[in-house]
């Protein structure tokens, strides 16, 4: 696939234009993550609204139907259910339980646990569960 | 988890049940030097194994199981693999009711198994995390 980068004339927006006979689920893939890049999460914090890249979060968590974003230093609320974070198809997240979406990006290792689940240890310590549902998912997304 | 990959852990359970049994057998008949097996007793092994991996469809939920269902569940496997052993070792002749010492030195072996069987699929587990995180490092490597 030839790639070509042109500079915007002045006052033009910057865009990817993709040529091509069909689209192909690669392609979409693709397509998916570049979409996904420009994404903000909205979320709140001691009453403030932030809006939070999504490559800050280390995971995202449903406690008693409430979604949490969790940060290296911080947890924000979000209003949006998990399926609908699920929906974004952000890069690097995947569903690893029913609970719980993992940015895997910010994975330091897997370590097994017992029945058939693996813990996931993140950057900062903290562990999340992946539960045996979603462990095909994972080697999937990783290429097993 | 889908049918496929049900199908391929109950298979892949079948082929260490099997294995684990002839040997932990072949042991227990080496040291309590019993001579010679019939080649019947492999296809009893066989058969026992089928049903004992079949047993195993009691771990598998098509949603996601908490912690205490997944106990209750393992415990129910327990029941059920050890009701097919003793209920197979009874029908074969393994064991006689009236001597108690032979159905506990069957029911060590079945708990030996048992153990020995999911401190493989521990290692496995091992063997996987490691593959994982190997894919993991070679992902996000900057």
């Amino acid at each position: 696939m030839k790639i070509v980068i042109e500079k915007p004339l002045d006052g033009e927006e910057e865009q990817v234009i993709v040529k091509c006979h069909n689209i192909n689920p690669e392609l979409l893939d693709l397509l998916n993550s570049l979409k996904a890049q420009n994404i903000l999460l909205i979320a709140y914090a001691s009453g403030e609204i932030h809006r939070i890249p999504p490559a800050d979060v280390l995971y995202i968590e449903t406690v008693d139907n409430k979604t949490f974003l969790y940060c290296a230093h911080n947890i924000y609320e979000s209003k949006q259910k998990l399926y609908e974070l699920e929906e974004f198809n952000l890069r690097d997240f995947m569903r690893v339980s029913k609970s719980a979406i993992l940015n895997l990006s910010k994975v330091k290792s897997l370590v097994p646990s017992m029945s058939g689940k693996i813990e996931a240890v993140l950057v900062n310590g903290e562990r999340v569960i992946i539960s045996r549902f979603y462990v095909g998912a994972l080697k999937k997304n990783l290429g097993i | 988890m889908d049918k496929k990959e049900i199908i391929k852990e109950i298979m892949e359970s079948f082929f260490v049940i099997f294995t684990v049994a002839i040997i932990v057998n072949g042991i227990i008949a080496y040291i309590g030097d019993v001579g010679t097996l019939p080649i019947r007793f492999v296809f009893d092994i066989l058969l026992l194994s089928f049903f004992s991996s079949l047993a195993g469809l009691v771990l598998y939920s098509k949603r996601e199981m908490k912690r205490g269902e997944m106990i209750f569940r393992y415990v129910l496997h327990f029941i059920i693999i050890s009701a097919i052993a003793l209920g197979f070792a009874t029908y074969m002749q393994w064991v006689n009711w009236q001597t108690p010492s032979t159905v506990i030195a069957f029911a060590i072996v079945v708990i030996a198994i048992y153990i020995t069987t999911h401190a493989v699929v521990f290692i496995q587990m091992i063997y996987l995390t490691g593959e994982l995180n190997k894919k993991l490092k070679e992902r996000y490597k900057n």
